[in-house]
């Protein structure tokens, strides 16, 4: 049958119009129409369809589109809702910068908390790829005098807690360990990795995503050499061959055997360059290890027995602690074992700074709020008719609150849309500030749980701005529609609000302000050397230099090319870098000859480094008395030492070492020397750590393989590195380098943690501030337009300029100073949580605190100037009629 | 019936359902409302037990070679209600003529 075309687009559009019918309905819905479309367009079958007719038809269709709205309002569940939120729409619609301001203050304090929400997220509540990972426990060392003290283990303590508890299923430690890898095509370089004791898997509840984990024969010493590959690796040297295993690994030399590539994610964050680790192997745990309990480098794991819980594990570790101190009184006096569950360990260091940010989003999150109950409220005046006219004709308060709380979710969901979009970003600049190596952090993104905090963030905000103001309006008859004098309650209200988002801004500038004062201090503590310009490259020349006088000549040829390399001022070489990632530390109980008291059991070790000449004038490590080692100190000469300043204070008080004589053990030798030199101390840790004790030796009479180059030159880092590597290269082909880089680069490095905590703190208290200013400036403006007629007045009656500028900035002044002085209260008490976050200053620092009042009183003040001077170009005039 | 708010538009369908408009675009043309109006209100109507509503035989349809119409008929509730409403618009009876004549409605 022949349709027109018309009859065609009529049924199209009652098609179209039906997708909005809820699916229930919709057939019946589609059949009426089309009934009665077909019947028209039939009943005139017999007259030609002429464009009257047509246009009839057409319009009779367009109806379909609101009936069909109609059928669905019918459905959902509340359509008044529906109908509160058009409303709201059309008026936000209609007052755009109040609808951008709103949702742009709303978003950026919702946007910022889903950010450190979804951090904290991560770091704390994800679940960890680790089998049953709540039972997964880290043990450390820790010095009970101090509290806060956390170390590595050494391995007799492992092996005698792994032997006597019986709190863990498991225990396997593991160790650092670092092999040459030239097997690839290439420059030789070094593949991270770490060493394991039986029961490492199990303990840490980890399979290798391919293959197997070590067998138990497979730790027995002489068995046949097995690797365990990281993902990266996998890829990187066998492109992510699942044939790889039993093929063979070339590590240091020696092939070995590749049982099993391990998942991705694995990450455990143990041992020094967690990120790197690459290979892991077994440690056949040697006999004399047992004994070694000064030096304490291993990392271990341990998964709880069934039924037994952290604290008990604790327990039985202390006392077994406790029993060691009196077997071994010398190594372990004051030691003690520490547990922390894996999930905490990861967290690191991150978890206090990310707490107090959120706490500072909360309070970023709680202005914004304020300010966005307060521009309603300001809004609300201009509404009263509205709401007047509404109760009057038989509008209930719950349905004038309803309305109100309907257009606050509608501007807080709008926010929201925006906050996700800046939470992304947030979470991305966030994690690119945080300390590089800590942590799951880069696994954190907005995903759902992201989104469903968002939705509650959302909510509660709609409620947190929306409620007061809606209470406030909607009490029937009261305001509405009365005369409006000058001051109303609301006007207090406001203030109230206001009064409180300063005293907010001013916690977080406290804050802010004693973390950049914190870091200040941190920055410019001399860390006993000049970092700048100076590029270091460690290396472990043991392999093909075991003897001293082939260590002696190795060093001597490589160190005569380095000078000789064009931009390098000095060269030389040291056992102990400051700031590398594996600084070595060796520690040695100090003799002083002829001095009758023995090593006191509580005294803290002594540092034993070895250096060429060139290391101290490359570093610029500055001499206080005698001299330095020099070319005098050969093989044959006597041996002398050098003694930093902190050893000398700590060993001779005010009387000069110079001449005394030492006696250290070295390699299990003793080693006597002549003090011929005091140094300046040095920082090697980190620069709120405390400057090492440490004796120095000449290398030419000391003779030591893992060494550091130190060059001081000029040009780019990188290219100096480069050069220095070729020159190694050319002495020895096989040399690998173990770490590279600027020294400079590394004490930056250092304090990664305390400026991410100061940027995102600095951050967000300048966010604050700003919208504090903006909720001053609102409040204020609006007042002063309130109080249009009354300033005509007074200045009809002869006011002049200046004294209504002052009227005004006066009423501002009395709101920042009362949330000024509430704020310091809060500060003060606030900025304790702070305090393990600070170096070198106090938590109610009287300097920051005046500092950051006078901040927030200026910027205060500079937010009421505006509406000030506008007020005084009031025309009395016009003001007068106003009303 | 309390839920109900009898308007004049309202009122202006139930009139022409007794005077005998039975279908959609019937009432449409007998009352002068547009679609848009004259369905929600039927569908409110019918809701509410003031209209019934069936559906044309299918085989009358089908000689007709079209889907079914739906047929509305006023309901004794209805009429009760049209005639509270003749009461409160008094010229009702003029606005909506029988089928054969169609005037637009006039606001009493």
């Amino acid at each position: 049958m022949h349709r027109p075309t018309i009859v065609r687009v009529c049924l199209w559009v009652v098609r179209a119009c039906s997708a909005i019918v809820p699916r229930r309905a919709r057939r019946e819905w589609r059949m009426e129409w089309e009934g009665e479309l077909h019947h028209h367009a039939r009943a005139r079958e017999g007259e030609r369809l002429d464009w009257r007719r047509q246009a009839d038809l057409a319009r009779r269709t367009l109806g379909a589109l609101p009936d069909a709205a109609w059928v669905r309002r019918q459905f959902t569940a509340d359509a008044e809702i529906v109908h509160d939120a058009k409303h709201g729409a059309r008026l936000l619609w209609r007052s755009p910068t109040f609808a951008l301001s709103s949702v742009g203050i709303l978003a950026v304090g919702i946007g910022s908390t889903v950010a450190v929400v979804t951090l904290l997220d991560t770091l704390m509540f994800r679940p960890l790829p680790y089998e049953r990972a709540e039972d997964v426990m880290t043990l450390w060392q820790r010095r009970a005098a101090l509290p806060g003290d956390r170390h590595d283990v050494a391995p007799g303590n492992f092996l005698d807690w792994r032997e006597r508890s019986r709190s863990f299923s498991a225990m396997a430690a593991a160790v650092p360990y670092s092999f040459d890898y030239t097997g690839g095509t290439g420059q030789p370089r070094v593949l991270f990795g770490a060493q394991v004791t039986e029961g490492f898997w199990d303990a840490i509840g980890m399979r290798p995503a391919v293959g197997r984990a070590f067998l138990p024969d497979e730790h027995a010493s002489g068995s046949r050499p097995v690797a365990i590959v990281s993902d990266r690796l996998w890829r990187e040297i066998f492109g992510g061959d699942p044939g790889i295993l039993d093929r063979a690994l070339s590590l240091d030399g020696v092939p070995h055997a590749v049982v099993g590539v391990l998942p991705r994610e694995f990450a455990p964050q143990l041992l020094p360059r967690a990120d790197m680790l690459d290979v892991w192997t077994v440690k056949v745990v040697q006999e004399h290890e047992g004994r070694i309990r000064a030096s304490a480098w291993w990392n271990v794991v341990a998964r709880l027995a069934p039924g037994v819980s952290r604290e008990a594990a604790q327990a039985e570790l202390d006392a077994i602690s406790r029993t060691l101190e009196q077997e071994h009184p010398r190594a372990n006096a004051g030691i003690a074992a520490l547990v922390i569950p894996l999930r905490e360990h990861l967290m690191g260091d991150l978890r206090a700074p990310l707490l107090v940010t959120l706490a500072a989003v909360i309070l970023v999150l709680t202005i914004g709020c304020a300010n966005v109950a307060s521009l309603l409220l300001a809004r609300g005046v201009e509404r009263e008719r509205e709401f007047a006219i509404r109760a009057a004709v038989g509008a209930g308060r719950a349905r004038l609150v309803r309305q109100l709380v309907t257009e606050s979710l509608l501007l807080s969901a709008t926010a929201a849309v925006a906050g996700v979009a800046l939470a992304r970003g947030a979470v991305s600049a966030i994690v690119a500030v945080a300390p590089p190596r800590v942590l799951r952090l880069g696994e954190a993104a907005i995903d759902e749980r992201s989104l469903l905090v968002a939705v509650a963030v959302t909510m509660l905000t709609a409620v947190g701005f929306g409620v007061l103001p809606a209470l406030q309006f909607s009490r029937p008859g009261q305001d509405a529609m009365r005369e409006r004098a000058g001051r109303t309650p609301r006007r207090g209200f406001r203030r109230g609000l206001v009064a409180a988002e300063v005293a907010l801004a001013l916690v977080l500038m406290t804050g802010a302000g004693l973390l950049v004062r914190s870091f200040e201090r941190l920055t410019s503590v001399d860390p006993g050397f000049a970092p700048e310009g100076v590029v270091a490259l460690q290396v472990f020349a043991w392999d093909r230099n075991p003897t001293a006088p082939r260590i002696r000549a190795f060093f001597d040829v490589t160190l005569e090319r380095l000078r000789a390399l064009p931009g390098v001022a000095t060269a030389g070489a040291v056992s102990a870098m400051p700031f590398a990632s594996a600084n070595i530390d060796i520690k040695s109980p100090l003799e002083i000859v002829g001095r009758a008291s023995a090593p006191r059991a509580d005294q803290p070790g002594t540092y034993v480094t070895v250096a060429t000449p060139g290391y101290f004038t490359a570093m610029a490590i500055p001499l206080r008395a005698g001299r330095l080692v020099d070319d005098r100190d050969t093989e044959r000469a006597p041996v002398v030492a050098l003694v930093s300043d902190a050893l000398a204070r700590r060993e001779w008080g005010t009387a000069s070492p110079l001449g005394a004589r030492l006696a250290i053990q070295w390699q299990g030798k003793r080693v006597e020397s002549e003090i011929v030199g005091v140094v300046g101390q040095i920082r090697h840790d980190s620069l709120d750590g405390a400057a090492r004790p440490e004796v120095f030796f000449a290398f030419a009479q000391v003779p030591f393989a893992s060494m550091t180059y130190v060059l001081k030159g000029t040009g780019r880092p990188e290219a100096l590195i480069e050069a220095a590597k070729r020159e190694v290269w050319a002495v020895d082909p096989l040399q690998t380098f173990y770490e590279t880089g600027s020294v400079a680069r590394w004490v930056e490095a250092s304090v990664v943690r305390q400026r991410f905590s100061m940027t995102l703190m600095s951050t967000l208290a300048g966010i604050a501030l700003l919208l504090c200013a903006t909720g001053i400036y609102g409040v204020i403006s609006f007042t002063t337009v309130q109080r249009t007629r009354e300033i005509g007045v007074r200045m009809a009656l002869g006011a002049n300029r200046g004294t209504i500028q002052r009227m005004v900035l006066r009423e501002g002044a009395g709101v920042i100073a009362l949330g000024g002085l509430t704020g310091l209260v809060a500060a003060v008490a606030a900025s304790r949580s702070l305090r393990a976050m600070l170096f070198e200053i106090e938590p109610g620092d009287p300097l920051t605190l005046a500092a950051v009042s006078s901040l927030v009183a200026v910027v205060g003040l500079a937010a009421c100037y505006f509406p000030a001077r506008r007020a005084t170009r009031i025309d009395p005039a016009i003001a007068l009629r106003s009303d | 019936m309390a839920r109900l708010n009898l308007t004049y538009p309202t009122a202006l369908v139930l009139q022409a359902l007794a005077t005998g408009s039975h279908h959609g675009f019937d009432i449409m043309d007998a009352t002068g409302l547009p679609s848009g109006t004259v369905y929600p209100i039927l569908r409110r109507l019918d809701r509410e037990g003031l209209v019934d509503s069936t559906w044309e035989k299918q085989a009358t349809a089908q000689r007709e070679q079209r889907p079914p119409r739906r047929y509305y008929a006023i309901t004794r509730g209805g009429a009760d209600m049209l005639a509270q409403a003749a009461e409160r618009f008094r010229a009702l009876d003029a606005a909506v003529a029988p089928p054969a004549r169609r005037l637009k409605p006039s606001r009493a």
